[in-house]
């Protein structure tokens, strides 16, 4: 009853009020000598995003965006001018990353010829690629793909399929990746069609740990693991209070076996339960209360108290029944873990796709945010999450954006630093850059030392108004025991009053059926007076009767008496009750402070952010351009040496000019001036092999074919793109050599579940399936269709040499490689189906085939 | 530790640097110029000076009982039917079960204070194997692929983590964590013949396979004038790694030792997962486990063991013997391992419970006090009454023994991982 009060008291409305003070003061973060470029607003609302930059608001022209990461990174880069790729490479690379799977043998000869014809020019032949792949059924399927592993990390026990075939559907339905997050930290595995929102959970077993390490890593980008223990003893920023900030969020789910449905694991939830931790390195340090707080300061601190358990529920917890409280932690973490608001997740996210179409992410490891492992470029990391949330976290707007830039479509072949002139103005502007730099780095840093002492200010400030809801709590905690005991009193109480109750009863009842006997013996003796017996009888019922009155009035004042301390029991739990209420509600009004704290500290944090983003983008162009000062100044006595004809070679400054030569590149990579090649994930490597061979063309053909003869009286569905692909693309996944290529690739290629699975590596087992497996062998064996049926049918050995690369390698051979091709064929006339499919073998282990470049 | 220690790796190749010296790169090691060197980590050093030692893991799955082998209670009702013995070493006694083990106690030590807090098989093995306090199996690298990485060698065409069975040919598995697939174990049957796809396919001649091979280096090659990676250098190397582990794929065929060595190390699957492991180590191999489970004795847990024991006792001693004679167990560590003791009390079905509290654990070979006994159960055999340790000192402890600093830190892809739990160290007096 008490609870229903607390229940109307709307649990929103602290956090909306807070999140207006974050946008009001929003506006007082930019430091007035930025470039503009660099501070591209935290908050995305349009009103925040004004005030804050020069730049017009994001959401009003997201075209521009793509311009604006170029502008970034070219700002950031002084080597050599680095062309795009080649159209080859680009359509390889574009057709992987979009679709998962490599360009028909049709689809680049057509790519191909518009351009060379002089049709259409290159850029906006690129440029119509990426709008048609994006629009593809297949983008959906792969990205289905994508995020599931990404998510689960190959986990399962939810199948796999179930989730992807959820996420396919949802990006089919263009809708917001924050939500799909939001669905996914929430599900519980009940509703047939919600199942699958449950994986990110079950498949972690509902394991507390794991899942808040995964949390931690896959929806904010950090590794939260080591400070379960104690501080992260190696990385500063993850503090053992941010780890049971999320474990107090999950730690009340656990997994319940529903034998009502199948005995599958569902989710149930606690509704209580509090952490404390201390450090293992500290066990004699007083325990530190958990508060369900995430990363970047959100939290929820304005949980409602209950009464008592029965109020707590809306399912109580049994063996039978998957408990469910009246408020889930876990649904407060969904939300409070996808908001737009929540920075760590906007850049986590933007982050690792970026990653996925770059090999690395802007922050590297992708798990791995904090301060010593800043982002190549802070400010473009801004600028992609920013333009994430404005674009409504729509995946296919937010890789177009990245597709179309300069920096995507880049060359990964690196450049000869050796040729290289050395940049416009040489060495001069390199160092007076530094100077620069260093000035403004000077100019920052007593800001920075001021943020620092405000985060201080509005750490002790959130601690105080913390310490009075604490003590309110500590003093609910205590008053419930007590109503526990009282409870138990009137319980007791109750009971002795009843039992009194049933004994005057009995008592009254005993006094009517001793009168009644008396009057029927004295009925008796009237006949019979000499019965000495009766007579006897008689008098023992008397004194039965008289006993049983006399004890009447006695027991009627009891029973008045414990009806008294009945009630009075009755009062004193009921005055319990009221004081937890009343405590519940000046915790309530205590709260309102903690959030205001907390609003304010999350503002104070993100300024900080701000700053240490624009010191970390400063220092990191100042370790640049010593980098570039130092081999050019190398270079030039090098230069000088040479001059000088008496002077032996120097060995020493040559090894360290080379040196520093790997230094640039390696660092022109890593601010994404060169593309990295990277290699193909274990999906893309298996569809990649599948479109390839073209062993997808005959199950194509015949589903496009199966699908006019069903609908050719049905225009509408029949000439309805998506719905045509979804029916071929559906044949496609269950094609028989395309699953035994999936089994065979995938799982060797593939990183162990649980671990993170954007990483290379090559072993030995990899190599032997593909050297040797039979099952794997047999798919480059002519079949009805493939590309080894066609190869062996031609005639021309140079047209073969073309058709083989093009298929497999997605670019035309050059003259040496046809004349390899040639002179095989020619040398072993007799066995041109054994020596196609060898070639078709060659092809598939090279390098160039496992990477993408 | 401060922020200043924290180095980020900036190179995403860091993980690959292992495979960079092996030799034949076909444009030779240029490969390697991107300034990462082997020995990023701590552990370097020591990893130099370990390099040909070896870990045996023997197994034994399901958990065996301690007071029917290595601490015998025999004054107790509950001590079991089984005697004690003594061994060649004056003052240690063990069950009458393992008679041929008693005679190699010598080159022997006893870890009797083993207390641990999980009765689970699945939960304590996973302890038990990688040396942290978890409930995951997959969160953090099993000793075997701690040692695999600790004791790397950089041109070894041999797979560095082994489990060997019966029969049968699994693939990978999931157990080496951070450290990459390339540590996790492959596992390899003993009977029916070594490593899946060893063997070229049916009607490939060895002409046409080196055509293929010609052919794809070929353009292998024509591709890396173009551009070239630490990555792409070790997918083209795994294929060259490959055909050198087909060359060599006899050393897995135990039937190619003499039958007289056969005969000696007997003709049970286990007997054989021995002889494979003693041809393994010959080869340097880092790390080789042998499982032989259904320790589990819920019932009968006499009978059963008066069998189960004697399975394991005659090969395992003459292992150690055979080890000794060829000079190998000066640089082999043999661990025989379970994943917890068995209960004082006995059952209503005269079996042994699960009992995590206090058991024990036998090792031989390099890097420990031969002859040694850490640790002391009361008299009951119910609690550690001296030196109590558990899996994080016996995982640091495995590791020293064989060299590897377990204080230092792994480095993998830019980040750092504790080697062994650093709350803890191993148990010093158990080390030579």
């Amino acid at each position: 009853m008490h609870a229903c009060k607390l229940k109307s008291h709307p649990l929103l409305q602290p956090l909306l009020r807070l999140l207006c003070c974050v946008l009001q003061l929003g506006c007082l973060t930019a430091v007035a000598d930025d470039p503009p470029a660099a501070v591209a607003p935290d908050s995305m609302t349009p009103a925040a995003a004004v005030s804050v930059t020069d730049i017009p608001p994001v959401a009003a022209e997201p075209a521009s965006i793509s311009a604006q990461i170029d502008q970034l990174l070219d700002g950031s880069f002084h080597g050599p001018e680095i062309p795009l790729a080649t159209d080859t490479q680009f359509l390889r690379r574009v057709y992987l990353d979009l679709t998962g799977h490599g360009p028909t043998l049709e689809e680049t000869q057509a790519f191909l010829q518009q351009i060379h014809s002089g049709q259409i020019t290159s850029t906006a032949a690129r440029t119509a690629l990426i709008d048609d792949l994006l629009e593809r059924e297949q983008f959906s399927r792969y990205y289905a793909e994508v995020l599931e592993v990404m998510l689960t990390e190959r986990r399962e026990v939810i199948s796999y399929r179930e989730l992807r075939n959820f996420i396919r559907q949802w990006l089919e339905q263009r809708r917001p990746l924050n939500e799909l997050c939001l669905e996914l930290l929430a599900g519980d595995g009940t509703g047939e069609q919600q199942r699958a929102t449950a994986s990110f959970i079950i498949n972690r077993n509902a394991d507390p740990h794991l899942v808040t390490r995964d949390i931690g890593r896959i929806i904010f980008g950090r590794d939260v693991q080591c400070a379960q223990c104690h501080d992260h003893p190696l990385v500063a920023d993850y503090e053992q209070a941010e780890y049971f900030g999320i474990l107090s969020f999950v730690h009340r789910t656990y997994l319940f076996q529903d034998e009502k449905r199948g005995n599958l694991p569902y989710l149930g939830e606690k509704a209580d339960g509090l952490l404390e931790f201390a450090s293992v390195f500290k066990p004699q340090d007083p325990k530190s209360a958990a508060q369900p707080v995430l990363p970047m300061a959100m939290a929820m601190d304005t949980e409602p108290q209950f009464v008592d358990e029965r109020d707590a529920y809306v399912v109580v917890p049994d063996k039978e029944h998957r408990g469910v409280p009246q408020y889930s932690r876990r649904q407060q973490l969904a939300v409070l873990a996808t908001h737009r608001e929540n920075h760590a997740f906007n850049r986590n996210l933007a982050n690792r796709l970026w990653s996925h179409l770059f090999g690395t992410g802007l922050v590297h490891p992708v798990d791995l945010h904090h301060r010593d492992n800043p982002p190549s470029s802070a400010a473009l990391l801004r600028l992609l999450a920013d333009s994430l949330v404005a674009g409504n976290y729509d995946l296919r707007q937010f890789l177009r954006q990245i597709a179309l830039t300069r920096a995507y479509q880049r060359s990964s072949i690196p450049p000869d630093i050796a040729s290289w002139d050395g940049p416009p103005d040489g060495l001069g502007a390199v160092q007076s850059r530094l100077t620069e730099t260093r000035r403004q780095i000077t100019a920052i840093t007593p800001r920075l030392t001021q943020l620092n002492t405000n985060m201080q200010a509005a750490a002790e400030r959130l601690q105080l108004a913390r310490r009075d809801v604490d003590a309110i709590q500590q003093r609910i905690l205590e008053a419930r025991t007590t109503l526990q005991k009282l409870t138990a009193d009137h319980t007791q109480a109750a009971e002795s009053l009843k039992a009194l109750q049933t004994r005057i009863t009995q008592q009254n009842e005993l006094i009517t059926s001793l009168t009644a006997t008396l009057t029927e013996a004295d009925k008796i003796l009237k006949i019979t007076p000499a019965d000495q017996d009766l007579v006897n009888s008689r008098t023992l019922f008397e004194t039965r009767l008289k006993a049983a009155q006399t004890a009447l009035p006695e027991l009627n004042n009891q029973l008045s008496e414990q009806q008294e301390m009945t009630e009075n029991a009755q009062t004193r739990v009921e005055d319990q009750r009221s004081r937890i209420h009343a405590l519940a509600n000046r915790s309530l009004a205590l709260g309102e402070f903690v959030v205001e704290a907390r609003g304010i500290q999350r503002k104070v944090r993100s300024e900080l952010q701000q700053g240490t983003d624009q010191i970390t983008d400063l220092e990191q162009s100042v370790r640049r351009d010593t980098l570039l000062q130092n081999f050019l100044q190398l270079r030039l006595q090098s230069a000088q040496t040479a001059l000088n004809p008496d002077s032996a070679p120097d060995t020493e400054l040559a090894g360290q000019l080379q040196q520093h030569q790997t230094q640039l590149l390696q660092e022109w990579q890593r601010c994404f001036a060169i593309r990295q090649p990277r290699s193909l994930t274990p999906e893309q490597l298996a569809r990649a092999t599948y479109t390839g061979l073209a062993l997808d063309r005959p199950v194509r053909e015949k589903a496009a074919a199966d699908w006019l003869q069903t609908h050719q009286d049905n225009p509408a569905v029949r000439d309805d793109q998506r719905q045509r692909q979804l029916f071929i693309n559906t044949a496609l996944a269950v094609d028989g050599p395309w699953e035994v290529l999936e089994d065979l690739i995938v799982e060797r290629f593939s990183a162990p579940a649980g671990t993170p699975q954007d990483g290379f590596f090559a072993t030995v087992d990899q190599a032997l399936a593909l050297l040797n497996s039979a099952e794997y062998l047999n798919l480059l064996k002519p079949a009805t269709g493939s590309l080894a049926e066609r190869l062996i049918a031609m005639d021309s050995q140079t047209q073969l040499a073309e058709t083989l690369y093009l298929s497999v390698l997605c670019r035309p051979p050059d003259a040496e490689e046809t004349q390899m091709v040639v002179s095989l064929l020619t040398q072993h006339p007799q066995n041109k189906a054994e020596i196609v499919q060898e070639l078709l073998w060659g092809l598939l282990s090279s390098s160039e085939f496992r990477f993408m470049f | 530790m401060s922020n200043s220690t924290y180095r980020p790796c900036l190179s995403p190749h860091h993980s690959l640097a292992r495979r960079q010296f092996v030799g034949d790169l076909c444009a030779g090691g240029a490969a390697v110029a991107s300034g990462i060197s082997l020995f990023s980590h701590p552990a370097g050093a020591a990893q130099l000076a370990a390099h040909g030692r070896s870990v045996v893991v023997i197994f034994l799955g399901g958990g065996i009982s301690q007071f029917e082998s290595w601490d015998p209670k025999t004054h107790l009702e509950t001590g079991g039917p089984f005697k004690s013995i003594p061994t060649s070493v004056p003052g240690i006694h063990i069950s009458e079960l393992l008679p041929h083990t008693a005679t190699r106690m010598h080159q022997m030590a006893l870890v009797r204070s083993i207390s641990t807090d999980l009765d689970d098989h699945g939960l304590a093995t996973n302890i038990i194997r990688c040396g942290r306090t978890t409930r995951t199996a997959t969160e953090y690298p099993e000793l075997g692929a701690a040692v695999a990485r600790g004791l790397e060698r950089t041109d070894f065409p041999l797979p560095g983590h082994i489990r060997t069975m019966p029969e049968g040919i699994g693939r990978r598995n999931n157990n080496s964590a951070y450290l990459g697939p390339q540590y996790a174990s492959v596992s390899v049957g003993a009977e029916k013949g070594g490593i899946v796809n060893t063997q070229l396919p049916d009607g490939m001649t060895v002409e046409t396979d080196s055509r293929r091979q010609d052919w794809r280096r070929f353009v292998n090659k024509r591709h890396r004038q173009k551009v070239q990676t630490a990555e792409m250098d070790a997918w083209t190397q795994s294929y060259e790694q490959a055909l050198r582990l087909m060359e060599r794929r006899e050393l897995f065929d135990i039937s190619r030792e003499p039958s007289e060595i056969q005969t000696a190390y007997g003709s049970s699957p286990f007997a054989k997962q021995l002889l494979l492991a003693r041809r393994l180590v010959e080869q340097e191999v880092p790390y080789i486990e042998v499982s032989h489970d259904g320790w589990d004795f819920h019932h009968n847990n006499f009978e059963f063991h008066l069998h189960y024991v004697a399975d394991i006792d005659r090969p395992f001693a003459h292992f150690l013997t055979d080890l000794t004679e060829r000079g190998l167990l000066q640089r082999t560590l043999v661990i025989v391992m379970t994943e917890f003791g068995r209960t004082p009390g006995i059952n209503a079905g005269y079996g042994r419970d699960h009992y995590p509290k206090a058991w024990s654990m036998a090792m031989a070979g390099c890097g420990i006090q031969h002859g040694a006994v850490i640790g002391k159960t009361d008299e009951k055999g119910a609690e550690v009454i001296d030196r109590k340790v558990d899996h994080r000192h016996l995982f640091h402890t495995f590791l020293q023994a064989v060299g590897i600093d377990s204080t230092g830190q792994f480095e993998i892809a830019g980040r750092h991982f504790p080697i062994a739990d650093p709350a803890f160290g191993p148990i010093q007096e158990l080390l030579a």
